[in-house]
């Protein structure tokens, strides 16, 4: 596994530590806010197939959690105090982290980390702007542990892997008590920390159809240092243009931090599609991708610096992608 | 020869000039590291990895409240949980209720009313972690909310809410030399400008432990990272009313400090102490990394209002400055140590910076308010006031058109200049020589231009420049109470052992110590060992603060070897036949100065001196010239000794989104005298690096009182790949007082590095930023809102 931390040790590491207290303890922001808890949980199941994990979730309903690199469902577990009664590890699952490219579609399992997604052959030959996205992900600790479906089914807005599949127009694959099921990734948020996976449903891939060869993507990540952040703003393009007219074919724009959910600059897109690629175009539907944003103020920014950074990030990322075209032979 | 000058200086604590560095064998060498291999091997153990068996667990209830009456406090209910040993409030303190590292304001826990949010009002000790928090959490607390105050200049005014019974204002530092009236009358441009400075959390890697174990005689061991562990004595023996020689503290490896850990293991210290002593049981505590954040100390914030003349040529004529030192909830190390310690005086007294001006002013006022507390942390108040005095000479050299590095080298201290404060600086001042020298390495004139204007910077989306600061900073803490000791015992094996009170804490200062101790007695360096502080054993030291470890405790160890060298040599004399005074020891060595071929080894030397009864162990005790300062008029020699520094910066502003990257930092140094280079250069790097954060994202942010980021995720710190280039270069003008001429290295290193910072953004894009830090947003909107 490279330099990276052995996956069992890990788990083995969580095993350890199992002291379980009933029910939601305290989440009192004022006057508890310094009792930081121990995450804790009774059992702790190491799986071996979707099915047993969805077993597990399914007999244990709303007392049990899913669990892959644990970076972040234990702060979480930490930070507000709460107590389940399972765990359940899918990172033994074996074929859940391969990543593969399959008639002309590409397979993601969710338990691929961010390290693998950065050095995947297949990605950074066909998808290179997810690559980006995921060596940009936290530290090197956080890359070697985490995962892909983690990633996704944490929900944050800042999620780095959304905006790249969101311009991929990713499905996720979803398996549960009655069989699997399909959804387009743009549909699988549904707020912060909130998805369509019920609670006894498990991510199983994400699926990449296949991507037109002439179309470029990037991906940007603002944060407030250079590594180790979560993105105040961060942007995913995809751009397919008529040579000879510098006309836009082809514009999908993901972003994250910037709404409850990742999201895609639909009206941006539309300002865009068939337009000639110049400077005035390219400008407003940047603007656009502003007023279509409806960031927050938080410790880390202001609402109104981050949706300013929405039209600095989508105007980069737009010529971003038309350099690489204009370097592309076709 | 060696011996004779070195008892010189000792003896009449002045002039000499220290050995040719050819002559010596172990100092300005780069050994390795004392504890480099059980660190990078992961070997060693700091405070939280000690075994927890045997222990209770120690808790605090802390206050939700930054101002309160506490009413009552209920602990029936948390009593009665199983597990629970002892609940205590303050009733339980059996002696004085009452900490802090200069005024023991800060109750151990809260009896009448709370002032701060993380306040402790409650003591929990139980069998397991779980059962201390499950009772923290039924432990009744009454409160009646008090209005608060949350800003040094409202709690000046009248009718403020009153922190403490005696009013906010702590403390009041006052400079005044010449006429300043006078000085502002004859300058040709003044520059009058208000900047302000954050409340910043010195993110040490470790979090606070402590483990109290009392003993059946009525002693009580505490041990676990302090970084003045004498300090921590001090207070746990008036809070249990017990003598000072009944409380022992352990160190344990220290996971870094910064001043931090001053404050925060006299915090933990003397709680875990009150929790053991009522339980009679040994007792463990370890705070949170966000208990850190919200209830230890950390860097004063400031607000300075500063106001500088200058004649057309440049010549500083005047300054006037007025400090808004905020304290916070408790004294902690802020308020005067006579005559010149504290971190407000120290403020104070650099405000003017390394600058003859004839006309000075300041008007410094340390203020209580219901934040958490301001401290000691690397700078001791001098960052904060060297942003201010380097930015204001940019503004300054900008009004006047002139290039700041000519402003500077025009007003700045050299050998005779006399300081705001009357000193004369007589010995040891390279601070032009670090100006020149940075200025060759950085290129310095090839690269500055003027500012550019608001069109030129729209034009691009990246911008570079470049900025300068220099500073000065103190050796020692300038009071009384400086001394410190050392014992130096020789075995027959030719084997050392060094007890010194200095603490490691990653700065390398057991590396340097056993250095110096080597050179001295004439060994290797792995021939002394260290032992731990433990203050049973070693002698008072201090703190291991104010950049003073090297100096001062090197001069102590070095009479404490020449002590013991002493009956060695005389051992060796009596082997050789050669009179004592002509013999030299040098690397396991003892041997004829006139006659190098007659010689015996040091250990051979050794075995005589004990089988014949001679002394085989040797005490130093050294303390600094002894300072002066009058807070009146802030007329003195506050500190003995300078040391100084320049730093240049080159950054790149992102036009659109206002982020700044420093590309490249040169760093010179006149540090008298490196006693272990590589490990100067260590401070070097890492000190610019967290200068490097003060300038642009460290802030402890507050709203009504409460620290809203608590942790790393929302506290920023710079990670590796926000690294510049750095250079770091040392210049060594001998410091007469100091072992073999050397002068501090642990905090100069962060204190110009914001500034320059700052300055090279306003050389960059053309905005000052004149309230750190300058992150994104902040240079962002500047931009946006300059005129012109
Ligand atoms: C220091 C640090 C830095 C970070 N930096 C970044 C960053 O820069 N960018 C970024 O995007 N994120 C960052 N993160 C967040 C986090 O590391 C990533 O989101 C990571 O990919 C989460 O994966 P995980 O496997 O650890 O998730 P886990 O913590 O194991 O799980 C997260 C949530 O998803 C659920 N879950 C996990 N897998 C599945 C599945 N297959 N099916 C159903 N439910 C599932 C869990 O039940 C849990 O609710 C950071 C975290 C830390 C601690």
């Amino acid at each position: 596994m490279g330099v990276g931390w052995p996956r069992n040790d890990v788990s083995q590491a969580v095993l350890k530590r199992k002291t379980f207290q009933k029910g939601k303890v305290m989440r009192d922001p004022v006057s508890k806010s310094h009792l930081w808890k121990k995450p804790c949980w009774e059992k702790y199941f190491r799986v071996k197939t979707p099915g047993e994990a969805v077993q597990i979730l399914e007999e244990l309903q709303g007392e049990s959690r899913v669990i892959a690199g644990g970076t972040d469902l234990l702060a979480r577990m930490r930070q507000e105090g709460f107590g389940v009664k399972a765990l359940v590890d899918i990172t033994c699952i074996p074929g859940l982290g391969e990543i593969r490219s399959e008639d002309g579609l590409i397979r993601l399992g969710a338990v691929a980390t961010p390290k693998d997604l950065s050095q995947s052959s297949v990605l950074r030959e066909k998808a290179f702007c997810l690559a980006q996205a995921a060596s940009q992900i936290g530290t090197p600790q956080i890359r070697n542990l985490g995962t892909l479906g983690g990633n996704l089914c944490n929900a944050s807005p800042a999620a780095d892997l959304a905006p790249p599949l969101l311009i991929f127009e990713a499905k996720a694959k979803i398996a549960g008590g009655k069989g699997e099921r399909e959804v387009p990734l743009d549909s699988f948020f549904t707020g912060p920390g909130q998805t369509v996976l019920n609670p006894s449903e498990i991510l199983k891939e994400i699926i990449i159809p296949e991507l037109r060869l002439d179309a470029s993507a990037t991906f940007l990540k603002l944060g407030r240092r250079k590594a180790a952040d979560l993105a105040l703003v961060s942007v995913a393009v995809l751009l397919a243009m008529d040579r000879k007219e510098r006309t836009c074919q082809l514009i999908r724009i993901g972003l994250g931090s910037v709404a409850p959910t990742p999201i895609r600059a639909k009206q941006a897109e539309a300002f865009l599609i068939g337009r000639r690629l110049d400077d005035r175009s390219i400008q407003e539907a940047a603007q656009s991708a502003m007023r279509e944003s409806q960031p927050i103020s938080d410790v880390r920014a202001s609402s109104q610096y981050r949706r300013e950074m929405v039209g600095v990030m989508v105007e980069r990322a737009i010529r971003k992608c038309l350099e690489q075209l204009e370097g592309k032979d076709v | 020869m060696k011996g004779e000058k070195r008892k010189v200086i000792l003896k009449e604590k002045k002039v000499e000039i220290p050995l040719a560095k050819e002559e010596l064998e172990v100092v300005g060498k780069q050994v390795i590291r004392k504890d480099g291999y059980e660190k990078v091997t992961g070997r060693l153990k700091f405070g939280a990895d000690f075994d927890k068996a045997g222990f209770l667990h120690g808790k605090v209830l802390r206050s939700p409240h930054a101002h309160a009456l506490i009413k009552k406090v209920d602990v029936e209910k948390a009593k009665a949980l199983p597990g629970v040993v002892a609940i205590l409030t303050a009733e339980d303190v059996p002696g004085r209720n009452g900490f802090g590292a200069i005024i023991p304001d800060q109750p151990v826990i809260c009896g009448e009313k709370v002032r701060f949010i993380g306040d402790g009002v409650a003591l929990v000790a139980a069998e397991s972690e779980e059962a201390a928090i499950e009772a923290l959490k039924l432990i009744d607390v009454e409160y009646e909310p008090l209005s608060a105050v949350f800003s040094p200049v409202e709690a000046m005014k009248p009718g403020a809410p009153k922190v403490h019974e005696n009013g906010n204002l702590l403390t009041t530092v006052r400079i005044r030399k010449g006429d300043t009236e006078k000085g502002f009358q004859e300058a040709e441009v003044i520059v009058e400008q208000t900047y302000s400075l954050p409340f910043v959390e010195h993110a040490y890697m470790e979090p606070d432990v402590a483990m109290a174990i009392p003993h059946e005689d009525g002693t009580i061991t505490v041990k676990g990272p302090m970084q003045a562990p004498f300090t921590v004595r001090r207070n746990i023996a008036p809070v249990l009313h017990i003598p000072i020689s009944k409380v022992q503290c352990v160190q344990t490896h220290l996971g870094g400090g910064f001043g931090g850990k001053e404050d925060s293991s006299i915090d933990i210290g003397v709680r875990a102490a009150l929790l053991a002593w009522k339980t009679k049981r040994p007792v463990r505590m370890e705070y949170e990394r966000e208990e850190v954040t919200l209830s230890t100390a950390k860097r004063h914030p400031m607000i300075i209002q500063c106001k500088v003349g200058a004649k057309r040529d440049g010549t500083l004529t005047a300054l006037e400055g007025t400090i808004y030192n905020e304290q916070g909830a408790y004294a902690s190390l802020g308020p005067i140590i006579p005559p010149a310690g504290g971190t407000h005086a120290h403020a104070v007294i650099m405000l003017p910076g390394p600058y003859v001006i004839p006309h000075v002013k300041v008007d410094g006022y340390l203020v209580y308010t219901n934040h958490p507390y301001g401290g000691a942390m690397r700078g001791f108040g001098a960052p904060q006031v060297n942003f201010v005095h380097e930015s204001i000479i940019d503004e300054l050299a900008e009004a006047l058109q002139m290039n700041p590095y000519d402003l500077r080298m025009k007003n700045c201290f050299e050998l005779g200049s006399v300081t705001a404060t009357g000193q004369v600086l007589d010995q040891s001042i390279a601070l032009k020589e670090t100006m020149r020298s940075a200025a060759d390495q950085f290129e310095w004139f090839k690269r500055w231009r003027p500012p550019p204007s608001k069109e030129e910077v729209e034009k691009v989306e990246k911008r570079r420049g470049v900025g300068m600061a220099i500073g000065w900073y103190r050796t020692s803490i300038g009071t009384f109470s400086d001394g410190c000791g050392a014992n130096v015992y020789v075995h027959e094996d030719g084997s050392v052992i060094l007890h010194t009170g200095i603490t490691e804490m990653g700065q390398g200062s057991h590396t340097v110590l056993a250095q110096i101790a080597a050179e001295e007695l004439g060994v290797r360096i792995e021939d002394v060992r260290i032992v731990v502080p433990d203050t049973d054993i070693v002698p008072e030291a201090g703190p291991t603060v104010g950049s003073r470890s090297t100096t001062l405790m090197g001069n102590a160890i070095i009479m404490a070897s020449q002590a013991v060298k002493a009956s060695i040599l005389e051992a060796a004399s009596e082997i050789l036949g050669v009179p004592a005074e002509r013999l030299v020891a040098r690397n396991r060595l003892i041997f004829d100065r006139d006659d190098q071929t007659r010689g015996v080894e040091f250990k051979e030397a050794a075995r005589r001196a004990l089988a014949t009864g001679k002394r085989m162990m040797g005490q130093g005790w050294w303390a600094p010239p002894r300072p002066s300062f009058d807070v009146e008029t802030g007329q003195g020699y506050p500190y003995f000794v300078y040391t100084y520094n320049t730093q240049m910066a080159e950054v790149e502003v992102d036009t659109k989104t206002g982020h700044v990257e420093v590309i490249k930092v040169v760093a010179c140094f006149d540090i008298g005298r490196a006693i272990n280079p590589i490990l100067v250069e260590g401070q070097i790097e890492g000190g610019i690096m967290m200068g490097l954060g003060y300038a642009m994202m460290e802030e402890v942010l507050l709203k009504e009182g409460k620290v809203q980021n608590l942790n790393f995720q929302d506290y920023m710190i710079p990670t590796a790949m926000d690294a510049p280039e750095i250079v770091p270069m040392i210049l060594e003008d001998p410091n007469r007082y100091g072992p073999f001429g050397a002068k501090g290295i642990g905090e100069m290193p962060n204190i110009p590095t914001a500034p320059a910072i700052i300055n090279a953004v306003a050389n960059a894009v053309g905005v000052r930023i004149r309230d750190l830090p300058a992150h994104s947003e902040k240079v962002f909107h500047a931009m946006r809102g300059r005129r012109g």
